[in-house]
């Protein structure tokens, strides 16, 4: 914890780290969505979206390998004066932070990406994790999604928002971390492109409870549902997030 | 922290060359030996072992910079549901000096393993079904009983392993010292397939727990012996159960994950996981 706080020190202080030489990581960010904006989760729901608006946090990038199942210390762990590096019942270890963008940004998927982000950043050297995290501008939603969702014959038009709170309770700090950055070296000012992948974030959602609506007047998802637990949990994992280096 | 470990083993070693041994045991504690009682339990469950089953292989110590010092070739078949320590190698003749770096795996062994604490058919077992963690037993709640027998067949890599800070500060790894045999546990806990999430929920309120009533309920045909197969078609119930940003929709997916958790390094002491390569 203590090498991750210094390299992310020496990162925002722009200055040249004595483990790498200083560069700027260009940013982009895209999704997989295909051209229908569709597509069907584990649980059968064939999904098409009509608008998927997020806003995004700092990005940090790191040398350690991406998180297995894991769990971070708590909050009473921090407090210890020497702190535990990992406890039950997995473990993530982000190793050295190699990169960051901090400006939070606000983008709706259903636009032609890849969308330019802020430039970071960062330092040369392997490149292996990554977090990912969201914010609220204004204090508001953090995520705000609509669409309809068929199965069985059956058909019901959605809306659902997520606030920093609804993701903090599964990922502290909004930030998801240890997701996978595909390996490579960072070896000159280079372009990270931020995948998202809103299929995970209906993974788990069963839209069965949810009211039918209908297109002019969707169901908006109770924020005290099963559905919308569900999407919160997908919007804190991992695998909805992936970073590379575009080559 | 490096430091103190240096000035120990400077101590024991009077700074000159020296040689000491290394021995890893393994131990299933007592919830894997006699049961992990209805108490541990959220949902009043109480489950009993009759297997716990655990190829360990690659068992290595190295310094700091990952130069090995002794390595396990092959590997070792145990259950952990037989009483007590069992010994799985011993590194003798090791320069006596702190090793940083230990690590281990459990993974499945292709061509058999040796065996430690378990039988020959136990290694059949293993073998036909590529296992590399199989556990058989079961769980009571009432005059309700469920078995299962569940083979599992990841390959976990442990790194990196660090003690418990028991005494206040973890220490990576282990220290040799001269003419001395310091032992090293590779503990295994039977409780983790059990738990409701993948990681400590942010809110410190929110525990981790043990569940089975849903592993119970996902008995699709009734017939007393859940399955892996059973648990793989049973959607967790988001309510109870954070798969903490990991890919576990079904509580199948979600006790493979748990699988890879069970290894640990000393009694509570922890390692990295990855997938073993």
């Amino acid at each position: 914890m203590k090498r991750l706080l210094l390299a992310l020190l020496c990162l925002s202080c722009g200055t040249n780290s004595t483990t790498g030489k200083q560069v700027v990581l260009h940013t982009k960010l895209n999704s997989d969505l295909n051209a229908e904006r569709s597509f069907i989760t584990d649980y059968g729901w064939n999904v098409t979206l009509t608008s998927a608006r997020f806003s995004t946090g700092p990005l940090y990038y790191f040398d350690g390998e991406p998180a297995f199942t894991r769990r971070e210390p708590n909050f009473f762990e921090f407090l210890k004066p020497i702190q535990t590096a990992y406890a039950h019942p997995g473990h993530y270890a982000p190793g050295n932070a190699v990169g960051q963008v901090l400006q939070p940004q606000t983008f709706d998927l259903l636009e032609t990406g890849p969308f330019t982000m802020s430039d970071g950043t960062g330092i040369t050297g392997p490149v292996r994790s990554a977090t990912f995290s969201f914010s609220a501008p204004d204090g508001g939603h953090a995520v705000v999604v609509g669409g309809s969702a068929e199965r069985d014959g059956g058909t019901v038009y959605f809306s659902v928002t997520a606030a920093l709170s609804d993701i903090e309770r599964t990922a502290k700090d909004a930030q998801i971390t240890g997701c996978k950055f595909d390996e490579n070296t960072i070896d000159r000012d280079e372009t990270v492109l931020v995948t998202v992948k809103p299929r995970i974030w209906f993974n788990l959602v069963d839209f069965t409870k949810v009211d039918a609506g209908t297109p002019e007047s969707p169901t908006l998802v109770d924020p005290a549902s099963v559905p919308h637990i569900a999407f919160a949990l997908g919007l804190g994992q991992l695998s909805a997030y992936e970073f590379q280096l575009q080559q | 922290m490096k430091l103190k470990v240096c000035v120990v083993l400077c101590a024991f070693s009077a700074c000159g060359p020296g040689k000491g041994t290394e021995k890893f045991t393994t131990w299933g504690e007592e919830f894997i030996e006699q049961g992990i009682p209805d108490t541990a339990f959220v949902d009043g469950w109480s489950v009993h072992y009759d297997k716990f089953l655990v190829v360990f292989a690659g068992i290595k110590v190295a310094d700091a910079k990952g130069n090995a010092g002794a390595m396990l070739t092959g590997s070792r078949l145990v259950d952990n549901t037989k009483p007590g320590r069992k010994d799985l190698v011993t590194f003798s003749d090791l320069d006596a000096q702190a090793w940083d770096r230990v690590s281990y795996q459990i993974r499945p062994a292709a061509d058999g393993a040796e065996l430690v604490s378990a039988t020959e058919d136990d290694r059949t077992v293993m073998k036909n079904g590529g296992f590399s963690l199989y556990v058989a037993g079961a769980a009571t709640k009432g005059f309700v009983t469920k078995t299962f027998h569940w083979g599992f067949v990841t390959a976990t890599q442990y790194n990196d392993c660090t003690q418990a800070a028991e005494s206040g500060t973890p220490i990576e790894g282990v220290v040799v010292t001269v003419g001395g045999t310091d032992t090293s546990e590779l503990t295994t806990h039977g409780d983790h397939l059990y738990y409701d999430r993948l990681k400590a929920s942010p809110d410190p309120a929110i525990e981790t727990s043990l569940r089975f009533d849903e592993k119970a309920a996902a008995d699709s045909n009734g017939d007393n012996e859940i399955t892996l197969d059973e648990l793989d078609a049973a959607p967790i119930d988001v309510t109870k159960y954070d798969p903490s940003g990991f890919d576990a929709p079904t509580l199948g997916a979600f006790m493979k994950s748990l699988a890879r958790t069970v290894g640990h390094f000393r009694g509570e002491g922890e390692c990295t996981i990855s997938e073993a390569k």
